[in-house]
């Protein structure tokens, strides 16, 4: 019994021995990730390694142009758009095929795409429940409010009609919630009892195909030969797990991967020094704010908001936090989302004025206030804690005492939003590269308990003309409205605009063709090593 | 002997309900909740976070919720975790062997050289290397062990290049498919070359980090019962009777000398499960104790309280069999209590 | 002192050198336990007067200055001798008012483990029973569980600040205490001085604190002094892991904690705290040392 099981071992590895000494030609792109998927299933995910996860394996009906957040065909080849931007026509890509995983006997069509929806969407789906059934972005982008009926008119048409017209359902159908399944696949499952295999072993149409998981270890696929698009220029590509910026880095100089995500700040002069590496960057689609609570004295004036923007000396924060990785932010939006209005004139840091203005404002110093700032790191913030801790020090400079404070991260944004702060730092990731869906922040609507105004600031002027621009589909009309709803804000000043992030990116030299993209998506499909 | 056994287990079995209340409810306690964390800055509408606390039975009350989970218990159901929608134990099972692996590493590790050197330190009473060793144990038995592998990381990984930095194989150098969960073994069955040697090599810096406070404490522990034993009558008469240095060493004292050296080791278990919350959190370990800190991050009630059950029950259970053990060398325990 | 009172009351007195110039004279002639102290009556100085010895504020910041390293490395500057941390502020002066929190921290969980732990541990020995039972299997209940994990799960639930950093710790280290008392004092128990005291009808409450409690002393002051150096490293590791004392508090851990992302590109600021956390612990432990063997004599003599 023992000999047999050696040998067995003993065959296993000549075969992987014979992989590998194939492999050896062939190309293997290995990728230090940060953290292990909670599935592959987009839909039920929210975090952006789980959708870095599924990327290689599937596509959407439309997707973002590499690089972009313009939208592009997709598995829907065509599309228009009528009775007032309600009805949507979409027609299929034909010949599309689904990884040969499983067994598929017939290409993608139209009910793969009914299958997606639905599970989403009707809660008696029989894979509804699955994975947790939360479906987070599908509710976010209000898309059952959106969505009226979804016909199949045949295998390769499909007419969705909206509740109202909304020009940015094409680009949500490029987003990951809306990551196409194999209905086949599902049926396949279900015969097999196993529905939860649907999340944990992926099929899709993507440029490679899902070969096996271990958590907190690799992920590896392999290229799809048959993909409809552009081919993928690598055979194998392997996400190595490793959580610690620090081996990610010593990795990536040992040549045990060939490219890294999130680099950390502090290293990146050392990494930029060497010969063997690349580090690029590209401005985050994100703003990090330190919120007043408006509603609250002495918050509630004017003057006071605007000399605690003077009072920061956001440069240093800059240097010392982000080391670099961020730029000073003076709008909402960043410098690259269009609408930006530049003319906006940043308050500057002048703490004597920041005096001469509390004074004015009746405030009597030592005023004490609570600065509540995230425990947890975010895209558009490194370290919360180090910006309090600046802004601490220099707000004692202009006479104000801040208490330090911070909660459990789902209870801090609850807390906050219930407007329980007087000060709070936050921010936001966009997700579409639409305007409003920064602005939207500063709305009215979300200035009530609860909402996501944390600074429960409600400009009718400011508020009228968001409202206004939504319902706009010209962009350059859409564009004067916002510049001018900058200058408010500006003027009014709800919050003090910390910085948007700058996303750096580290790979060994011999890889080509990467793009980083806006959205903070990691593509992998036009990588190729020389 | 059973009786001693029966009657041992006897006086854990409530420890353990207790404990499995006492976990309960102060999870409960913490502040925060799963949905909540997860949804980020986006928020989540009041409507659909009461449905997932339904979904979840995070509506019912409280003590339904734990009559539920201690019936789930029962029947060997420790939960589903709310993140990986995992069953707990199927998750602690598959991270565990990695945390065992590093425990029996470092408390192996400690108990040879800590053994090999208080033995050398007792027979050299008053030496130079006795003094020093005595001072390295204390240093090593006052070392801040997060620091401590920060510091080996540093220099050792980072500076010398020596070891790597953390994880427990190359991960792309060598793939197999886990069989025991030893990396040890595992990376031995598949045949692999420079595989075995490749997870050896990860062991290294955790090994010595978690096993450096035992270590400090098994060499002392070691030197004073060794000395106490050498003065005793019956290994001077030996040492009288002209034979061999070694072999009174080898052969009377020091078993004798180990068996408070056995309680030790059956006290650093606890010692060891604690380290290994920190070592694994800082080389990236993926065993339990870096799964706990996260559970507790993520508000993962159930993995919280079904990892904290269970690790707790093995500390208890080893305990058990220290006691056990104990019992079989020294009689008299057994019968005196 | 308290030595000296107990054995003057329970005993004859002796001709003999007082108990504390014979436990001075043994504690002297280990050379670890003196140097133990010196380092830490030197540390405890700092403590003390850390306002009039640290050179800078700990919470300045030297905008102009951040991450140098030591004075004595190349790239410092003679004015920051330690150098500074990520924000600028003087490593020095935050290791000396760092040694204040850790003192404090240490010196309350071993005084308030003491006071609960002597009368937990003694109501289990004097009136058994129920109450035996109650407070035994809830130390066993704390001790199951990992210590570092409790105290996590403590200040999970309190909120991570100083004093439930505290209140975690001395929670993990209260049932050694507890049994150590309880065992003890049972073990006085029936000896003849406290049946006399008892026969003489002396009260429940005077028999616990003042007949037996003294002669269960001396293992307790070891365990203090090994307690206060485990009490230290325990809330250190809670601020290493986020959960301790909050900014700007200059705590040791914390301070590790904050310069993890620097390991690769400024070493120093990861090392200093973390020799701080080392020699003070080392001290105490040496120290302790000296105490056990200083006192044990006396204790197989009683």
């Amino acid at each position: 019994m023992r000999k047999f099981q050696r040998n067995m071992f003993y065959g296993a590895a000549m075969a992987l021995a014979l992989a590998v000494s194939a492999a050896a030609e062939a190309k293997t792109l290995v990728y230090c990730s940060e953290g292990s998927p909670e599935n592959f299933t987009p839909a039920v995910n929210t975090t952006g390694t789980s959708f870095d996860a599924a990327r290689p394996v599937y596509d959407q009906l439309t997707l973002f142009e590499r690089g972009t957040t313009n939208v592009i065909p997709g598995l829907a080849e065509s599309w228009t758009i009528e009775q007032n931007g309600t009805l949507i026509t979409l027609k299929l890509r034909k010949g599309v095929k689904f990884h040969a995983n499983f067994k598929p006997t017939r290409d993608f069509n139209a009910d793969d795409v009914l299958w997606t929806l639905n599970r989403q969407w009707k809660g008696d789906h029989p894979f509804a429940k699955i994975s947790g059934g939360k479906y987070d972005y599908f509710a976010d982008m209000d898309m059952a409010k959106l969505l009226k009926s979804v016909e199949k008119v045949d295998d390769y048409t499909l007419k969705i009609t909206l509740n109202e017209p909304n020009a940015p359902i094409m680009a949500n159908l490029a987003m990951d919630f809306m990551t196409i399944h194999s209905a086949e696949y599902a049926e396949t499952l279900t015969k097999l009892g196993k529905l939860e295999l649907m999340d944990q072993q992926p099929i899709g149409t993507g440029p490679f195909s899902f070969v096996a998981y271990q958590k907190d270890a690799v992920i590896r696929y392999k290229k799809n030969a048959d993909y409809w698009g552009e081919k993928a220029l690598v055979d194998d590509l392997v996400y190595a797990i490793t959580p610690d910026p620090t081996a990610r880095y010593a990795k990536l100089k040992a040549g045990e991967c060939h490219f890294m995500i999130a680099p950390r700040p502090a290293d990146l002069p050392e990494m930029q020094k060497d010969p063997a590496l690349k580090v690029i960057s590209q401005s985050g689609l994100n703003i990090a704010y330190w919120a007043f609570n408006t509603q609250k004295p002495p918050f509630d004036k004017k003057q006071v908001r605007q000399a605690m923007n003077m009072a920061i000396d956001k440069q240093a924060i800059i240097r010392d936090v982000f080391l670099g990785a961020g730029q000073v932010a003076k709008n909402l939006i960043p410098p690259t989302l269009w609408s930006y209005n530049d003319a906006v004139k940043d308050y500057a840091y002048d703490p004597e004025k920041a005096k001469a203005l509390l004074k004015e404002a009746g405030v009597t110093t030592p005023l004490e206030i609570d600065l509540w700032y995230m425990p947890v790191q975010r895209p558009y913030n490194p370290n919360a804690k180090r910006i309090a801790e600046i802004m601490q020090a220099d707000l004692a400079k202009v006479g104000i005492n801040a208490k330090l404070i911070t909660y459990e991260w789902g209870e801090y944004r609850k807390r906050a939003q219930q407007g329980e702060h007087t000060t709070a730092q936050l921010g936001w990731t966009g997700d579409n590269g639409d305007p409003d869906n920064f602005f939207f922040l500063r709305g009215c609507s979300g200035a009530r308990a609860g909402g996501q105004n944390i600074t429960k600031w409600c400009n009718k002027e400011y508020d009228d003309l968001l409202v206004k621009a939504r319902g706009i589909a010209d962009q350059a009309e859409r564009a004067k409205l916002y510049s001018q709803m900058q200058l408010i804000d500006k003027e009014e000043a709800p919050d003090l605009k910390i910085a948007h992030s700058i996303v750096y990116e580290a790979m060994r030299k011999e890889v080509e063709g990467y793009k980083q993209g806006p959205l903070g998506a990691h593509h992998f499909k036009g990588v190729d090593l020389k | 002997m059973l009786a001693f056994f029966a009657k041992r287990l006897a006086l854990t079995l409530p420890t353990f309900l207790a404990l499995m209340f006492v976990t309960f409810f102060a999870i409960r306690l913490v502040p925060g909740d799963p949905v909540e964390v997860r949804v980020g800055e986006r928020g989540i509408s009041p409507e659909r976070l009461a449905q997932f606390r339904h979904e979840l039975g995070l509506d019912q009350p409280v003590w339904k919720q734990f009559l539920d989970y201690v019936g789930g218990i029962l029947h060997g159901d420790f939960g589903t975790s709310v993140v990986t929608n995992e069953k707990v134990l199927t998750e602690f099972l598959t991270l565990f062997p990695a945390t065992l692996e590093l425990g029996l590493c470092a408390m192996i590790f400690a108990i040879i050289v800590g053994v090999f050197f208080g033995v050398i330190a007792a027979v050299n009473r008053g030496s130079f290397f006795d003094h020093t060793l005595m001072g390295l144990s204390v240093a090593g038995f006052s070392m801040p062990i997060f620091w401590w592998g920060l510091l080996l990381i540093m220099l050792v990984a980072g500076q010398w290049g020596l070891t790597p930095v953390s994880g427990r194989i190359d991960l792309i150098r060598f793939y197999f498919e886990p069989v025991t969960g030893f990396m040890l073994i595992d990376s031995w069955l598949s045949g692999q070359k420079g595989a075995f040697s490749s997870a050896l090599s990860h062991l290294i810096l955790p090994t010595i980090v978690l096993g450096t406070v035992p270590l400090a404490t098994i060499a002392r522990m070691t030197r004073s019962s060794m000395l106490e034993v050498l003065s005793e009558d019956y290994v001077r008469t030996a040492r009288a009777k002209g034979l061999g240095t070694l072999r009174v060493i080898g052969l009377h004292a020091l078993r004798n000398a180990l068996i408070p050296v056995v309680t030790i080791v059956g006290i650093q278990i606890g010692t060891i499960m604690a380290g290994a919350v920190l070592t694994e959190t800082i080389f990236s370990w993926p065993g339990v104790g870096k799964w706990l800190i996260e559970a507790i991050g993520r508000r993962d009630y159930p993995a919280l309280q079904g990892g904290i059950l269970l690790i707790s029950g093995l500390v208890i259970f080893v305990n058990l069999l220290v006691d056990l053990l104990y019992g079989l060398i020294n009689p008299r325990i057994r019968h005196g209590n | 002192m308290v030595t000296e009172a107990t054995i003057a009351e329970a005993k004859p007195v002796s001709t003999a050198p007082s108990p504390l110039s014979e436990f001075w004279g043994s504690f002297r002639e280990n050379p670890g336990a003196v140097a133990g102290l010196i380092i830490l009556t030197i540390i405890a100085l700092l403590a003390i007067f850390a306002d009039l010895i640290a050179p800078y504020s700990p919470y300045e910041q030297y905008r102009d200055a951040v991450k140098l390293p030591p004075a004595f490395v190349e790239g410092g500057r003679a004015a920051f001798l330690l150098g500074t941390d990520a924000l600028g502020r003087d490593t020095l002066s935050r290791i000396i008012h760092g040694a204040r929190i850790s003192l404090f921290i240490g010196l309350t969980v071993v005084t308030v483990s003491i006071v609960v732990g002597v009368v937990l541990g003694l109501m289990a020995a004097f009136y058994r029973g129920i109450a035996d039972v109650l407070i035994m299997r809830t130390m066993d209940l704390i001790i199951a569980v990992p210590g570092l994990v409790t105290a996590i799960l403590i200040v999970a639930v309190l909120g991570p600040n100083l004093t439930n950093t505290i209140v975690a710790v001395t929670v993990v280290y209260l049932p050694r205490y507890v049994r150590l008392v309880r065992a003890s004092a049972l073990g006085e128990l029936g000896k003849d001085y406290v049946i006399a005291a008892q026969v003489s009808g002396v009260g429940k409450l005077r028999l616990m604190f003042v007949t037996v409690l003294p002669n269960c002393l001396a293992p307790l002051i070891v365990q203090a002094a090994l307690g206060v150096s485990e009490a230290i490293l325990e809330a250190a590791a809670l601020g290493f892991l986020g959960l301790g004392a909050q900014p700007p508090t200059p705590e040791w851990g914390s301070m590790l904690a904050d310069a993890r992302e620097f390991i690769r590109s400024n070493p120093w600021i990861v090392t200093l705290p973390g020799l701080a956390i080392l020699v003070t612990v080392i001290s105490i432990n040496l120290m302790g040392d000296g105490l056990r063997d200083a006192l044990d004599p006396k204790l197989r003599r009683s």
